[in-house]
């Protein structure tokens, strides 16, 4: 478990801007839907919202490649650090290259919306102790 | 908004997997505190049965206790960053600048918390033989796992 632990704790590090720039889109789809009462900027939206469950699962598969072969590297008690390092780079830069394209989405997401269109499909967060977001 | 992927929900099930059949043990009325201490002394056996040398098994211990630390500054720190980008997806006027500024905080911090945790693994290898390291895959540091679980959504 420690030894899981650790790498449990590297990984979340290693990969955590894209989770954070990702809604619940098929919540989003569902709520733009539901509450873009304008047609053409509705169809807009959801197709904006295609293209972000693309990158999403495009990274997700990418992601799962490279946490295998870093996994790889840490079960080996003798891996130096720089392997671990190296390793790594991969998840970083795709972390990064997948959460700029959701954040591109985002803005384009945004450009469509109104601001109050925007407050229903994404509700201030009502945090709890633990920081983890309740949905209204 | 936020979400954790799958990968690491199947990595924490790993890691709690080992759980499963330790945690039947459990007495049910132990005050949270009481069963810390539980699993902290469940842990430590574990390691000296691993470890059979007193000095070497201390060491190790020791470097546990600094990773659980470790640990716990670092779910802060993922908590922080999560709340902080959640208000970002929410706020309408929110700008680019804003996500990169907390991008590279974040960004910081990760580099921080992989260097420390490199080093401390490299002192566990230091202190552990191959076949040691594999025995204490199988060793559960508790205390961790409702900290991993709450990174999952």
């Amino acid at each position: 478990m420690l030894i899981a632990a650790i790498t449990a704790f590297l990984l979340i590090h290693f990969g955590s801007h894209s989770p954070s720039v990702t809604p619940q889109l098929d919540q989003t789809a569902m709520l733009i839907q539901k509450d873009v009462a304008d047609e053409a900027r509705r169809k807009q939206a959801l197709t904006i919202v295609e293209q972000m469950k693309a990158v999403a699962k495009a990274y997700a598969k990418q992601r799962e490649k490279s946490v295998d072969a870093l996994n790889g590297v840490l079960a080996k008690r003798t891996t130096p650090t720089s392997d671990i390092e190296r390793a790594a780079q991969p998840l970083v830069a795709d972390d990064r290259a997948a959460a700029d394209k959701l954040l591109d989405l985002r803005f384009q997401l945004r450009s469509v919306l109104t601001p109050d269109e925007w407050k229903m499909l994404f509700p201030a967060p009502a945090a709890d102790a633990s920081g983890k977001r309740k949905h209204a | 908004m936020i979400c954790s992927p799958p990968w690491l929900a199947g990595l924490i099930a790993l890691a709690l997997g080992l759980a499963t059949t330790a945690g039947c043990s459990s007495k049910p009325d132990l005050t949270p505190e009481q069963q810390a201490q539980a699993d902290v002394a469940a842990y430590e056996a574990q390691i000296r049965r691993t470890i059979p040398e007193p000095a070497r098994a201390d060491q190790l211990i020791a470097l546990t206790n600094e990773f659980q630390r470790l640990a716990t500054e670092s779910i802060a720190s993922v908590r922080g960053y999560r709340a902080k980008a959640a208000a970002l997806n929410s706020n309408y006027d929110a700008t680019r600048q804003d996500y990169e500024a907390l991008f590279t905080q974040q960004d910081v911090a990760r580099e921080a918390f992989i260097r420390k945790a490199s080093a401390l693994r490299e002192r566990m290898v230091a202190f552990t033989s191959d076949s040691e390291w594999e025995e204490l895959k199988k060793a559960r540091l508790r205390a961790l796992d409702a900290d991993l679980e709450e990174l999952l959504p």
